[in-house]
C-alpha cells in the first residue's frame, strides 16, 4: 500500500541545513497497525507529514498504491489526502468558530444530510451526541481529541495518520482514543501513529524506532 | 462544509476583525459618496446658474465692431450661416444651445426697431437638450413690448415688414431691455427682409463651465477658434462663473484627498487582513491536511473581503450620503438646496467596486495564507 524509498528531509534554515529525516525506506501494507516511536526530534512527524502528502521530501519517494504522491499536481494530492487519509493531531486542530457537528463536516467539504447523518452516527459512537452543537472551547480535551477522530473517521479513509494522539490526554481519554484506533484498525484500516507513549505500541502490529532522523530498528 | 457558511461563522466568531474592515470600507465609500454627491450637485447647480442667464457666449464675424456690439447689443458684419453647422458637428465641446441669429437695425411705420432671424437652437453630438428660447416659424413673428405698445401690434394680425407678410404670434411682456424694441421671426424671413441671404451676425451659445482647467474662456476661444478661424468669441463674465471656479477648486481639493483616503483605508483592511490570516494560521493547516485546495483557502478569505465589502458599500453609501446631503451644500456653496439629491448610480458603484477594493486590499494577506506550509503550522504546538 505504501512504499517509502530512500526518504529524507532537509530544513533550511538560518542557522543552517538540519538533517530530520534520512535514508528511510519502507513498506507498510493495508491493514497494519504501526507505532513510529522515538524521542522528540527524531523525525516522526516529519515522517507523517511526508506521508500525509503535505511535506516534499529533499529525498527520495512516497508511493502509495505505486503512485508517486509528489509527482502529482498540488490539486490532485489535495483530493488524494481528502480521500484516503485521515489524521488526528496532538492538539486537535479544531476550528473554533464551529460546533462540533460543523468540525466533523468539515473533513468532508460538504453539508449534505448523508454527511450530517453519518456524522452524527460517528459522534453518537465516540459517546458526543450531545455534545454535536458545542463550541470546541466548551469542551474537554479528551472529547476535543474524539472529535478530531470522528473528523478523521468520515471519509472513510484507508489510512490514519495520528500525531502523538494521546499526548495532551489523561490516561482513560487516551485510551479510549486508541480503543477507536483499534476499532478503525479491526475494520481493514491501515494506522500509522507517532507516538514516544508504551499505549499505542501494544496496540501496533508493528513498531518502528526512529533516532536522528533514520530508522533504528523495527519489530 | 460548505465555504460560504464557514465565513459567515468565521465572521461572527472575530466580530471585532470584520467590524473594523467594514469600518474601513465604510469610511472610503462614505467619502467618496458624500464628494460625489455634493460634486454632481455642483455641476447640476452651475448648469441652472448658467441657463437662468441666458446665452453667455457670443461668436460673431471676427471683422465685427465688439466695441460696438458690447454697446448696441448688435453685430456689424455679418458671416455665413453654415458656420453654426460646423460648430455643431464638433465632438467633445464644452458649449452648448447653440442659436444663430441675425441682427440687424431697421425702421418700421416710423419706428427704430431691431429685427432678429432666429435659427432653430441645435445642441452639439450627443446632447439632448430643451430648448433655451422660443423656436419662431417661419412666416410669424415675436413682436416685443415697446413696439406692440406704440404701434398697437394685436397678436393674430398680419403684419408687412421689408415686403414679406407675417403673422403676429405673440406680443410679448415688457423685458426692460432690448427686447422691448425688437420683432423676432425666423431666419430665413430675416435673411429675406433684410437682404442678407445665407449670413447670420452671431451664435449665441451656454458655456458649461464643466469643471474644465483654467479660464473657460480661454478654452471656448480655442475650441472655437480651431473651428471658425473666421470668428471671435466674446463671453459675459458672471458670478456663475466665479462661483463655478470656487467649486472647482473644492472639487480638486476632494480629488486630490480621495485617492489617499482610500490607500488608507485599503491598508487598513490589508492589515486587518494579515492579522486575520496570521490568527488561522492553523486552521489553514488543517484545512490544507483535509484537502482543501489553494482555491478553496482563497475563497474563504477573499469571500470575506466580499462581503465585508457588500456592507462597506450599504453602511457608506447611508452614511456618505447623509454627509452629502448635510454638509455638502456649505462645502460647495450650492445655494440651491433642491439641486442636491442621492444619487442611486453610486450605490450600484459602490456594490461592484468596493468588494473588489476590500478583494484587492486582501490579496496579499491570502497569497501569505494559501503558501502557508501547512506541515509548519501544524506541527506548531
Amino acid at each position: 500500500m505504501l512504499v517509502l524509498n530512500d526518504l529524507g528531509k532537509t530544513y533550511r534554515t538560518r542557522a543552517g541545513d538540519v538533517r530530520a529525516l534520512h535514508d528511510v525506506s519502507l513498506r507498510i501494507d493495508k491493514g497494519q497497525f504501526v507505532a513510529v516511536c522515538g524521542p522528540s526530534g527524531s523525525g516522526k512527524t516529519t515522517l507523517l507529514m511526508m506521508i500525509a502528502a503535505m511535506l516534499r521530501p529533499s529525498e527520495g519517494t512516497v508511493q502509495f498504491d505505486g503512485t508517486d504522491v509528489y509527482a502529482i499536481s498540488g490539486r490532485e494530492r489535495a483530493r488524494f489526502r481528502a480521500h484516503n487519509i485521515g489524521f488526528v493531531f496532538q492538539m486537535f486542530h479544531l476550528v473554533p468558530y464551529l460546533n462540533v457537528l460543523e468540525n466533523v463536516l468539515v473533513a468532508r467539504g460538504g453539508n449534505g444530510k448523508r454527511d450530517s447523518g453519518r456524522a452524527m452516527d460517528l459522534l453518537q459512537r465516540l459517546g458526543l451526541q450531545h455534545r454535536a452543537h458545542h463550541r470546541p472551547g466548551a469542551l474537554s480535551a479528551g472529547e476535543k481529541q474524539r472529535v478530531a477522530m470522528a473528523r478523521a473517521l468520515l471519509n472513510q479513509p484507508r489510512l490514519i495518520l495520528a500525531d502523538e494522539p494521546t499526548g495532551n490526554l489523561d490516561p482513560q481519554n487516551a485510551q479510549s482514543v486508541l480503543m477507536h484506533l483499534r476499532e478503525f484498525h479491526r475494520a481493514g484500516g491501515t494506522v500509522i501513529v507517532a507516538t514516544h507513549g508504551p499505549g499505542a505500541q501494544e496496540c501496533a502490529t508493528r513498531t518502528i524506532h526512529l533516532r536522528d532522523g533514520t530508522i533504528e530498528g523495527c519489530k | 462544509m460548505v465555504v460560504i457558511r464557514m465565513v459567515l461563522k468565521e465572521m461572527w466568531h472575530r466580530k471585532v476583525n470584520w467590524v473594523l474592515a467594514v469600518l474601513a470600507v465604510t469610511t472610503a465609500v462614505a467619502f467618496s459618496v458624500a464628494f460625489f454627491t455634493a460634486a454632481k450637485a455642483s455641476e447640476r447647480e452651475t448648469a441652472r446658474l448658467m441657463l437662468s442667464m441666458g446665452y453667455n457666449v457670443h461668436v460673431i464675424a471676427k471683422d465685427a465692431d465688439a466695441g460696438a456690439f458690447l454697446i448696441h447689443g448688435i453685430p456689424d458684419k455679418t458671416m455665413p450661416a453654415d458656420y453654426l453647422d460646423k460648430l455643431a458637428v464638433q465632438q467633445g465641446i464644452s458649449y452648448n444651445h447653440l442659436l444663430a441669429t441675425l441682427e440687424g437695425k431697421m425702421n418700421w411705420r416710423g419706428m427704430d426697431l431691431v429685427l432678429t432671424g432666429i435659427a432653430p437652437e441645435v445642441c452639439p453630438p450627443g446632447q439632448k437638450k430643451q430648448p433655451m428660447t422660443f423656436q419662431v416659424e417661419p412666416g410669424t413673428v415675436y413682436v416685443g413690448y415697446r413696439i406692440a405698445e406704440s404701434l398697437r401690434v394685436k397678436e393674430g394680425e398680419t403684419l408687412s415688414v421689408g415686403g414679406k407678410e407675417l403673422k403676429v404670434k405673440k406680443c410679448l411682456s415688457e423685458s426692460g431691455g432690448l427686447d422691448d424694441m425688437r420683432m423676432q421671426c425666423s431666419l430665413g424671413d430675416a435673411q429675406e427682409i433684410l437682404n442678407q441671404p445665407g449670413r447670420i451676425t452671431g451664435i449665441k451659445a451656454v458655456d458649461c463651465l464643466c469643471f474644465a482647467e483654467g479660464d473657460p474662456v480661454v478654452t471656448l476661444r480655442k475650441e472655437i477658434g480651431a473651428v471658425l478661424p473666421e470668428a471671435q468669441v466674446l463671453q459675459v463674465k458672471a458670478i456663475a462663473s466665479a462661483r463655478a471656479k470656487q467649486r472647482q477648486m473644492v472639487h480638486n481639493i476632494f480629488a486630490l484627498m480621495l485617492p489617499f483616503v482610500v490607500a488608507a483605508c485599503g491598508v487598513w483592511i490589508g492589515v486587518l487582513a494579515a492579522m486575520n490570516v496570521r490568527d488561522r494560521q492553523q486552521e489553514i493547516g488543517l484545512l490544507r491536511a483535509l484537502g482543501y485546495d489553494a482555491r478553496a483557502i482563497c475563497l474563504l478569505f477573499l469571500g470575506k473581503a466580499v462581503l465585508v465589502g457588500l456592507a462597506g458599500a450599504g453602511v457608506g453609501f447611508l452614511l456618505g450620503t447623509s454627509l452629502g446631503l448635510t454638509y455638502g451644500p456649505d462645502v460647495f456653496e450650492i445655494t440651491a438646496k433642491a439641486m442636491i439629491r442621492w444619487e442611486p448610480s453610486l450605490l450600484a458603484f459602490a456594490c461592484i467596486l468596493a468588494p473588489l477594493f476590500a478583494v484587492v486590499a486582501s490579496v496579499i494577506p491570502t497569497m501569505i495564507a494559501v503558501t502557508y506550509d501547512p506541515a509548519a503550522t501544524l506541527r506548531e504546538e
